[in-house]
């Protein structure tokens, strides 16, 4: 029996949009099991990308809950809070700073927590860009040395760098090349298997989830459509949303074009 | 450093920007050894020598009491260089500091700071640098204050507005989730990404101080006699032209070429650290 | 005129930068014959798009680029050509479809006014009305039910994927011979990108239209391409019809592209790791963008 790590309970959050006010996320549920990958999948204005800013404390709920470890968030979260939740985002040309070297971006986590002895951190960073697939010598570099592969390794080892055991993947291959993006998913993978990390991967790439997730959450419009094991949502999704999502996905293979076609027969 | 010597030797303008100001700067540090008269900084009369045309040993000619124009210029430069530098070193910190504070912390804060920098900008600049000369001496001292009080609220404009776009930026948002204080994303996240802009701006700013204290001294607010002040140095000459040109031109070229150099070696490094902001 | 309605023929192409030469298309030789849909594939930095924007004739006039090689439309040589006739060419026997649709309509002018534009361009007497009622027809070609509304509103005020609609009806409203269509939808959600690229699809096999497909998207390329071409580092690595390619992929490139490609149906992540450096960054030098190292 694992237990629960991360735990929504009726999370709502609205904007402002002049005078009008937007139901960005309306009343989500979800737990998510230590170790798990959940993926949260939706379209532009699904409330994908509100609920893991709401996860990692960008800003809070207006209503609802956050738990970790059981523990609920408070809305202004601690130096400890932000440490039990990275993130590694989209463009990992915009999340390095290009102005500081691959080692200062990764050294800001090890230095704002006290991890490790500050003399020992040149070689704590050294061991995280190994374990990315990085030479240790790459903390000496500028992110514009780097390729975009390389770029978003880098990112992923700051967002190891706090030893935070819940990551939210925030479209992380989307600005990735094909072999590139397959490179990455693998490390994703390994790394949440050697590490038992706890993933929120948000994504609208239909694909990617069905090779990273544990279970899918389908969302439109800020509520839940739909959610459940991966295999399950791929083959029998019980909504016309979630078939429709699928078969709208291209594919490059017989199978999954007859996948396709039977869920959009479903559709009608 | 290749790259950087190769974009200044394609451009014949930036070339030419890198040159003046050397020479600028060398006449100016070195004005001891190359002055063919020091002693003409002060306060030197000269009467059996004076007001005379362009020749041999005074190659500018000789000023109202007799001094060497050449070596006078040369001390203006020193003097004008020195105000720009310390103009820019009180200015610039203030606008970076209230640039970035205004654009990374917003709110109230944002509303303070950049109001009353709207206010700063909204002055004609001289009529503001003449307004605190007025009330104030004429002094070296006072007239930098006067224009260091005009130029900060550029900066900070100009820091306003790189925070707001770099504030957007996955770094940001990545620091702030792992924890870093709100100093060290503003000084050393975001401030390292506005110095390329900051340093173009000041390149060509070295060259408006100068013409804008000169213009102080034109008017009789700035640097005070006997000490050899460009703006000065033409306004006492607008008198006596055109029979005794020398006396203003050779001052008036002088502020040219300073102002000439700082603006093309300006867009010089615009072009070579990328700012184009 | 049997001339294909695009012949490239050893296209070459480079950038003189401050820091020296930059080789980008290293001799790409492609054909589009008449009303054939051709793919040409690559990642960031394969050179795809420098490849379009040439058919264009958009690179001919920089002055930092060197190109040799022919591209030959409807049988004449681009780079023959003036520049004022290689303009001329563009939005009436060959158009173009971008990216992102919102960016390429100019925001300050009513649909209606770019419509009248676009048609201007191939008859320049068209009067008001005509444009209108030309626009009208065109407008529900692509499905739109309230043409009236749509060319009275300004570009912003519409959906990405209405937006991306009127963008396809402009580019084929002059009956071009050629429709250049640059990553075409992949700004947009995947369900608007899957309706748009169908219409685009049923459009310019009604009307008959050469296609030059550019894209990094395996999926798309598979189900809107009769033939395709794959482009890595400048040079076309692999070309053949696109159900031959798909099926036995014979440059080990293309195999490790479409083994890389994610499935809906299972999981699979296939090992790279082998060789880490193996088509990592297939990126030439150059950024597209402009920044230079």
């Amino acid at each position: 029996m694992t237990s629960i790590h991360l735990a929504l309970r009726s999370v709502s959050k609205s904007f402002r949009v002049g005078a009008r006010s937007v139901r960005a996320v309306e009343g989500i549920s979800v737990e998510v099991a230590e170790g798990e990958c959940l993926a949260i999948v939706g379209e532009s204005g699904s409330g994908k990308s509100t609920l893991a800013n709401l996860v990692l404390g960008v800003y809070a709920p207006d209503a609802g809950s956050i738990m970790l470890d059981g523990a609920t968030l408070p809305a202004r979260r601690s130096l400890a809070n932000r440490r039990m939740v990275q993130l590694v985002q989209q463009n990992p040309l915009s999340s390095l700073n290009p102005k500081r070297t691959v080692g200062a971006s990764i050294r800001l986590s090890l230095d704002v927590h006290g991890i490790g002895k500050p003399s020992s951190r040149a070689s704590r960073i050294g061991w995280l860009l190994e374990e990315v697939g990085l030479p240790a010598e790459f903390a000496e570099r500028s992110p514009a040395a780097l390729s975009g592969g390389q770029r978003q390794r880098v990112a992923i080892a700051r967002a190891l760098a706090c030893e935070s055991r819940l990551v939210v993947l925030d479209e992380p291959t989307s600005s990735l090349d094909v072999i590139v993006q397959a490179r990455i998913l693998r490390l994703l993978k390994d790394l949440r298997a050697a590490r038992g990390l706890t993933y929120v991967f948000i994504t609208h790439d239909l694909a990617v989830v069905r090779n990273v997730a544990d279970r899918v959450m389908v969302l439109k419009e800020g509520a839940r459509v739909e959610i459940g094991e991966t295999a399950r949502i791929f083959t029998c999704p019980e909504h016309a949303y979630t078939r429709g999502l699928i078969a709208a996905s291209p594919v490059i293979a017989q199978e999954e074009q007859d996948l396709r076609d039977r869920l959009r027969q479903g559709i009608g | 450093m290749r790259r950087s010597l190769a974009i200044i030797s394609a451009n014949p303008m930036s070339l030419t920007g890198v040159i003046l100001i050397a020479l600028v700067v060398v006449s100016a540090a070195l004005a001891d050894f190359i002055a063919p008269f020091p002693a003409h900084r002060g306060a030197v009369v000269d009467f059996a020598n004076f007001n005379q045309p362009p020749k041999w040993p005074n190659i500018m000619g000789t000023d109202l009491v007799g001094r060497d124009l050449f070596s006078r210029i040369l001390y203006a430069y020193r003097i004008s260089l020195i105000l720009g530098v310390v103009v820019l070193a009180l200015a610039v910190p203030v606008g970076i500091v209230a640039g970035l504070a205004a654009g990374y912390i917003g709110g109230r804060t944002q509303f303070v700071l950049m109001r009353t920098t709207d206010v700063f900008l909204s002055i004609p600049p001289l009529v503001l640098a003449m307004s605190i000369m007025g009330v104030l001496e004429p002094t070296l001292a006072n007239g930098m204050m006067a224009v260091t009080a005009m130029w900060w609220p550029w900066y900070s404009r100009l820091v306003f507005n790189i925070t707001l776009a770099e504030k957007e930026e996955g770094y940001v948002l990545a620091a702030e989730l792992i924890g870093a204080s709100r100093l060290h994303i503003m000084f050393r996240e975001i401030l390292p990404n506005c110095l390329p802009a900051i340093i173009t701006k000041m390149t060509l700013d070295l060259g408006f101080v100068i013409l804008i204290a000169s213009s102080l001294s034109f008017l009789g607010l700035g640097v005070q006699p006997p000490t050899p002040d460009l703006g000065s140095m033409v306004a006492q000459g607008a008198s006596y032209l055109p029979d005794s040109w020398w006396l203003t031109v050779f001052p008036g070229l002088a502020i040219l070429v300073a102002v000439f150099g700082f603006n093309l070696l300006g867009d010089a490094l615009r072009d070579i650290l990328g700012a184009d902001r | 005129m049997n001339a294909p309605t695009l012949d490239i023929r050893d296209l070459r192409l480079s950038f003189a930068g401050y820091s020296g030469t930059v080789d980008v298309l290293h001799g790409i030789s492609l054909t589009v014959r008449r009303e054939e849909r051709v793919a040409l594939v690559g990642e960031s930095g394969s050179g795809k798009s420098v490849t379009a924007r040439s058919v264009l004739g958009l690179m001919q006039s920089l002055q930092e680029t060197r190109i040799s090689g022919d591209i030959l439309f409807e049988g004449t040589d681009l780079g023959s050509m003036k520049e004022s006739e290689r303009r001329r060419l563009r939005g009436t026997r060959m158009s173009m479809i971008f990216q992102d649709p919102v960016s390429s309509l100019n925001p300050v002018f009513r649909i209606g006014v770019l419509f009248r534009e676009v048609l201007a361009r191939s008859n320049p007497g068209i009067s008001a009305r005509e444009a209108r009622e030309r626009a009208t027809a065109v407008l529900s070609e692509v499905s739109i039910r309230e043409p009236d509304r749509v060319l009275d509103s300004y570009p912003f005020q519409l959906s990405g994927g209405m937006n991306q609609r009127v963008m396809i009806a402009m580019a084929l409203v002059n009956e071009p011979a050629l429709l250049v269509a640059d990553e075409p939808g992949t700004a947009l959600d995947v369900t608007v990108q899957d309706q748009t690229l169908r219409l685009m699809h049923r459009l310019v096999l009604e009307h008959r239209t050469s296609v030059l497909f550019i894209s990094h998207n395996l999926g798309i390329v598979r189900e809107f391409t009769d033939r395709l071409y794959v482009i890595y580092r400048g040079r076309i690595v692999e070309e053949g019809p696109t159900q031959a390619v798909f099926q036995s992929p014979g440059h080990p490139y293309t195999r490790a592209l479409l083994a890389a490609v994610p499935r809906i149906t299972r999981n699979g992540i296939p090992e790279f790791d082998a060789d880490p450096a193996l088509f990592d960054a297939p990126r030439i030098v150059h950024e597209p963008t402009g920044d230079r190292p």
